[in-house]
């Protein structure tokens, strides 16, 4: 079945990919970028329109961050840590020492809402990368990431 | 080796490839990030340039197996600069079905040049380079004024 997904989802992205109109992620709880002092209990996602969670993947992963998420540059220097990893780890391949698969189970909610529960609770502080390949209802397939970090309790 | 048929559909499906595939960048110019790991290539799409046209940037990034590297447009800032010191920040889009392009859009305003700074972060390394605008268009000035080829 899973052999069978990637083959549907990477079909749908060879008949697609030059069309121009296509889904967007419009929300996410928590926030790209946010920094929170309690661990979610899971990631929404909420897309411009209806999208397959059967055939789409869904990835998260522990960034090995040795810096102050607080800081200014501290966005850019996450999602520079992610793009390294975004690739492989859709692809199938996650091979870097530096970063730890996070286990989530991705439950659809509305047509176009996706919530990502952790297997694990809570989650420990650290930083995250939530990353995504979706087949959105009309064919198209887009992929995203979002950062967010979650502070150890005083 | 292969009949004339199968041939010819080969020759007809690489057409349609290269002009599905194809962009239209002719000039690049390519950087090295983290140590090596990394190659960042800019170039202005469509040139030569001219002023008063919406232009593009183009970044392809590309890591040392030479996978697409995603998910720049969070962590790269991409600057425009223009005659006399202006500087415009740029906002990085990904490009839909092409993993590791991106796009910046920019309009200039007078004849001269132009260069491109990326700044931020690609994998654990820090970023900051200047791509030159006479480099990438092979044209000095990168920008010209459309006078000379516009009609009537």
């Amino acid at each position: 079945m899973r052999t069978l997904r990637y083959a549907v989802l990477l079909l749908a992205t060879v008949l697609v990919g030059g069309a121009r109109a296509h889904a967007v992620l419009a929300e996410s709880s928590p926030a790209a970028g946010a920094v929170l002092s309690a661990p979610p209990e899971s990631v929404v996602l909420t897309f411009s329109e209806g999208v397959e969670v059967d055939f789409s993947l869904f990835r998260v992963a522990r960034l090995d961050v040795d810096f102050d998420v607080t800081a200014d540059d501290a966005g850019l220097r996450l999602n520079g840590l992610a793009a390294a990893i975004i690739g492989p780890y859709l692809d199938g391949e996650p091979g870097g020492d530096e970063e730890v698969a996070v286990e989530a189970t991705a439950v659809a909610g509305s047509r176009s809402q996706v919530e990502l529960r952790f297997a694990s609770q809570p989650l420990p502080p650290g930083s995250y990368v939530v990353m995504w390949r979706v087949l959105s209802e009309d064919t198209h397939v887009i992929a995203g990431h979002l950062v967010f970090s979650v502070l150890a309790s005083e | 080796m292969f009949s004339k048929t199968s041939g010819a559909a080969f020759a007809l499906v690489a057409s349609l490839l290269l002009a599905l595939l194809g962009t239209a960048a002719f000039a690049h110019v390519t950087k090295t990030a983290g140590d090596g790991a990394y190659r960042l290539t800019v170039g202005f799409v469509g040139a030569p340039l001219y002023v008063g046209e919406i232009e593009q940037v183009e970044l392809t990034a590309v890591d040392a197996a030479g996978e697409p590297l995603v998910g720049l447009e969070a962590s790269l800032r991409a600057e425009i600069h223009g005659p006399g010191g202006t500087v415009l920040e740029v906002a990085l889009r990904t490009v839909h079905g092409t993993p590791g392009s991106y796009l910046a859009d920019f309009r200039p305003t007078q004849v001269g040049n132009y260069d491109v700074r990326l700044v931020g972060f690609v994998g654990a390394s820090e970023f900051d380079e200047v791509f030159s605008g006479v480099d990438m268009a092979h044209s000095d000035p990168v920008v010209a004024d459309p006078a000379a080829i516009s009609i009537p």
